[in-house]
């Protein structure tokens, strides 16, 4: 055991040894989550009403047992309905049920969601909650009770304007969680209007796509050790080279070297990925690496995004969602910071043309041991409807199996009733709420209720590894490596998942055939490392750094 | 690899059916819809164009070049579906029809995800003409996608011998040898993709790839710059472009397109543009005159003087059209103009010294012109 403190938490579960047919069910309403997204004006008059919001996994409440939070936005221009759009916290009470604890968490923001994200930023073993918005940003911290309370100014990083994804890290090694903050664009409705709102796209008024609005600088905060932030985005280099309009951001290792570099997303503008110089400095060489762009040299329309190894040789590669007409892309990872783009010959492009993709999973949702690819997706033009080359505004979602070394198969029409579904979907988390040893899918809907997709397929062994921190914090950063007889899996515990959304602090990994794990390997962010021999399969392990 | 907009193509001037118009009332008028077609296509009128194309097939229904146009402006409606099948027509009554089983091939790529269609298309085109620069780019550009680099690298080779001076061989053949780690030669053929097309952005970028791996960091941070710097002005005209397609009926958006032709040196796109906004808005002085001294800079001061006199109408009290007019009559050795213009120019309150400089050189010129 290596004097690791492991704290068996699962439960055992008899699994089917050999991985079957993908099965899921949307059933969001039968488990108590009546949430509505409310995104500005139905018919869309400004971009930002278009472009939805995310979805937070969390165990709030320390019991084991995953929560859900919905990030709402607002009404624009002094409208309002009754009552006003709010965040709303569902706590999951163990059953397959789900409870709404808005009210006493006081998470019920009010502000123009985007995003939402937790992390413990003052260090004192809960989970503090910092929420982007489309206006001030705002960071909630918890009083260890599961009661969130505002802090001033976000603890300084409040940022005005339109900041849709963060991500939380210690990228500076003093313990404290410094924080990366995407901006979207230089928008607000009075400049929209000053070009006319609306502009002529094949004959319909719609309004005014992002390339009429200058792109914002992203910004990094460094984490004061009081849960406080201070702006050191120029000083580290943020934003040196080429500003993007940025959805998705992440803090990952992308070269292996021990410290964590930045990837964004970019809207139809290059991606950013800031390599780390070890001591929290950045360049952005997104262009040198590959990673920016399509092969092509298009500026894709990148939305959500993530980071894993789908090919099972151990570097992480990055998948990145686009508009449509597009496809969405695979930076497959060559090593030295070089990415080659490899969507067509994994097969992540195939009919994925006609989608408005939005949220990006890259998780085993069959347990085969590969991680599987599922893409939420709905347009952003609610007259996609009316003008016959557009695929619709609500959309289906997108299944892609991973076959195996990387090579990915479309399967949205096998994953059962839930590749029926249309919905106009944005941000997506994953999470086996029900812990059973698969992984369930939370959408969040623009304009609509949520979608909640249990996994009922048949599914192979597993193992899933909550990697925390001293004080049981989630340890975003670290790293690990799961290996059984027949293969290693490497990942990361990301703050930051999909589309503006977080995923599940516990890290799933399918096993497929494998009947025992034989080494666990982790590395947290600190370079500290922790090695466990031989854990049995179907279990649920939380492994705290000593 | 796909630059613009993959399914439109420049119009091809068809000029099958010019000779003995005058005696063929039927060419005569297949010649008159032809030339319709063609410039209702060259404003991206597409579906006025179609009905020219559509009223030249009643006259001519076996003319694959015929369908393909209608295809074209099917595809510029988005009507991919229509096209296709104009397309397939055009091949069946000509298999070696080039554009058409070139743009086949692109339709089989990217609408159905049909890469083996795709491919026997391209290979279909190009056998069709050996020199047409664009199926091989498709070629290799799909060859790329799905990093067959060895299959990429023949075709461009080939593109690049079939057409040395076309920018999409070396360009293409650079990207390949890049990724198959050949870069002292990638940068040989980018730097000639650079020669042959130095407003396009994207061999700078593969430029600066290739001479990091080299280990040329300062090199390449420069090339990613002018990367940076020549996708920000295309990507300025793309929305410019967009624009006036958009709303060709507001002048401003000439004017915008002709100010960045102009900023850029394009001088001839500028005047082509701003005269399109004058077309609209009669009444603008200012565009008057940065016309005149847009032909200028042309060297055509004659063609400059009636713009910069009708800015002057237009708008009396500037002295900077006065400048510019003096220049004007300078250089054509209209001196005593040139001093009016210059003395007027200063009378308006213009305190710039190179305008007294000029006055005062062209009244020397005065003097000499005196002097037996």
């Amino acid at each position: 055991m290596n004097q690791i403190i492991v704290i068996l938490a699962g439960i055992l579960w008899l699994s089917p040894i050999a991985a079957g047919r993908i099965f899921f069910v949307e059933n969001a309403k039968e488990r108590g989550i009546d949430f509505i997204q409310v995104n500005g004006s139905p018919q869309k008059d400004y971009i930002v009403e278009a472009k939805g919001a995310g979805v937070a996994i969390a165990d709030l409440n320390g019991d084991g047992w995953d929560d859900i939070y919905l990030v709402n936005g607002a009404t624009l221009k002094g409208k309002s309905i009754d009552p006003a759009p709010r965040n709303q916290l569902y706590l999951n009470q163990g059953d397959g049920s789900f409870r709404n604890a808005t009210e006493e968490s006081g998470l019920g923001d009010a502000g123009f969601g985007t995003g939402a994200y937790f992390a413990d930023v003052d260090r004192d073993g809960d989970l503090d909650c910092y929420l982007t918005n489309y206006g001030p940003n705002q960071l909630y911290l918890n009083d260890g009770q599961m009661h969130f309370s505002a802090a001033v100014n976000a603890g300084g990083a409040q940022n005005a304007g339109w900041s849709t994804g963060a991500a939380f890290a210690d990228i500076n090694g003093d313990g404290f969680l410094d924080l990366y903050v995407g901006q979207y664009a230089e928008f607000s409705t009075e400049i929209a209007d000053r070009m006319g709102t609306y502009a002529s796209y094949h004959g319909e008024m719609m309004f005014i796509g992002p390339s009429s609005y200058k792109p914002a600088n992203d910004n990094l905060f460094i984490n004061n050790g009081d849960g406080t932030f201070r702006d050191e985005t120029q000083k580290r280099g943020i934003n040196s080279f080429a500003t993007g309009r940025a959805f998705t951001v992440f803090f990952t290792d992308l070269d292996d070297d021990g410290d964590l570099d930045i990837y964004a997303a970019n809207d139809t503008t290059c991606n950013n990925l800031y390599e780390n110089n070890g001591q929290g400095y950045f360049e952005d060489i997104a262009l040198l690496a590959g990673a920016g762009l399509s092969d092509g040299g298009k500026e894709q329309g990148g939305m959500g995004a993530a980071v894993r190894d789908v090919d099972g040789d151990l570097d992480l590669d990055i998948a990145v969602s686009n508009y449509h007409k597009e496809y969405n892309i695979l930076y497959r990872n060559d090593g030295m910071l070089q990415f080659v783009d490899a969507t067509f010959v994994k097969g992540v492009g195939q009919g994925t043309s006609p989608m408005v993709s939005f949220g990006m999973l890259l998780e085993d949702f069959n347990n085969d041991s590969w991680p599987d690819m599922f893409v939420s997706a709905g347009h952003v033009y609610p007259k996609a409807d009316e003008l016959t080359f557009l695929d619709g505004y609500a959309q289906k979602n997108a299944f892609f199996i991973n076959q195996g070394d990387g090579f990915f198969q479309n399967a949205t029409d096998a994953m059962g009733p839930a590749g029926e579904l249309k919905g106009v979907s944005r941000g997506s988390a994953a999470s086996d709420f029900d812990r059973d040893g698969d992984l369930d899918i939370v959408i969040n809907n623009l304009d609509g209720e949520p979608f909640f997709l249990e996994n009922r397929s048949e599914v192979g062994r597993w193992i899933q590894v909550a990697i925390q921190d001293e004080r049981g914090m989630p340890a975003y950063g670290a790293r690990i490596i799961v290996e059984t007889k027949l293969r290693k899996q490497m990942a990361e515990l990301y703050s930051s998942a999909s589309f503006l959304s977080q995923s599940s602090a516990t890290l799933h990994f399918g096993l497929g055939e494998a009947d025992r794990v034989v080494r666990i390997w982790i590395r947290w962010p600190d370079g500290k490392e922790k090695e466990m021999i031989d854990a049995a399969v179907n279990q649920r392990l939380v492994i705290r750094k000593p | 690899m796909l630059r613009g907009k993959a399914w439109i193509f420049p119009v091809m001037l068809l000029c099958l059916f010019s000779d003995g118009a005058a005696a063929d009332p039927d060419a005569a008028s297949l010649e008159k819809y032809l030339a319709n077609a063609r410039l209702e296509e060259s404003r991206h009128h597409y579906s006025e164009s179609m009905s020219w194309y559509e009223k030249a097939l009643q006259l001519a229904p076996d003319e694959a070049d015929l369908h393909v146009g209608v295809a074209r402006q099917l595809i510029g409606m988005e009507k991919l579906e229509e096209a296709f099948e104009s397309l397939n027509r055009a091949v069946q009554l000509n298999p070696k029809h080039a554009e058409a089983q070139s743009m086949l091939g692109i339709y089989f790529q990217k609408i159905r995800n049909d890469f083996d269609s795709a491919e026997k298309h391209f290979q279909l085109a190009i056998q069709a003409d050996p020199h047409y620069v664009r199926p091989q780019n498709l070629l290799g550009e799909y060859y790329f996608s799905l990093q067959r680099l060895e299959d990429a690298r023949e075709v461009y080779e080939r593109l690049c011998q079939n057409a040395p001076d076309a920018y999409e061989g070396h360009f293409g053949l650079g990207s390949v040898l890049v990724k198959q780690n050949e870069n002292e030669s990638a940068v040989r053929e980018l730097e000639t993709a650079i020669q042959l097309a130095p407003d396009e952005p994207d061999p700078h970028r593969i430029l600066g790839q290739a001479l990091a791996k080299l280990g040329r960091r300062e090199e390449a941070q420069e090339a990613l710059k002018k990367y940076q710097e020549l996708k920000k002005a295309q990507n300025d005209l793309t929305q410019l472009l967009r624009r006036v397609r958009r709303n060709p009926d507001v002048a401003d958006n000439w004017f915008q397109l002709g100010g960045f032709y102009f900023k850029h040196r394009k001088e001839r796109k500028s005047i082509d543009a701003l005269r399109r906004g004058l077309e609209l808005a009669p009444d603008r002085a200012a565009i008057y005159g940065l016309i005149g001294v847009l032909h200028l800079h042309l060297k055509k001061a004659d063609l400059a003087e009636p713009c910069l006199r009708k800015a002057i109408q237009l708008d009396p009290d500037n002295p900077e059209h006065y400048n510019n007019l003096g220049v004007c009559c300078m250089l054509q050795r209209d001196y005593p103009s040139a001093a009016d213009a210059f003395k007027k120019c200063m009378e308006l309150g213009s305190k710039d010294p190179r305008v007294l400089n000029n006055y005062q050189s062209v009244l020397k010129k005065l003097e000499e012109e005196k002097t037996p």
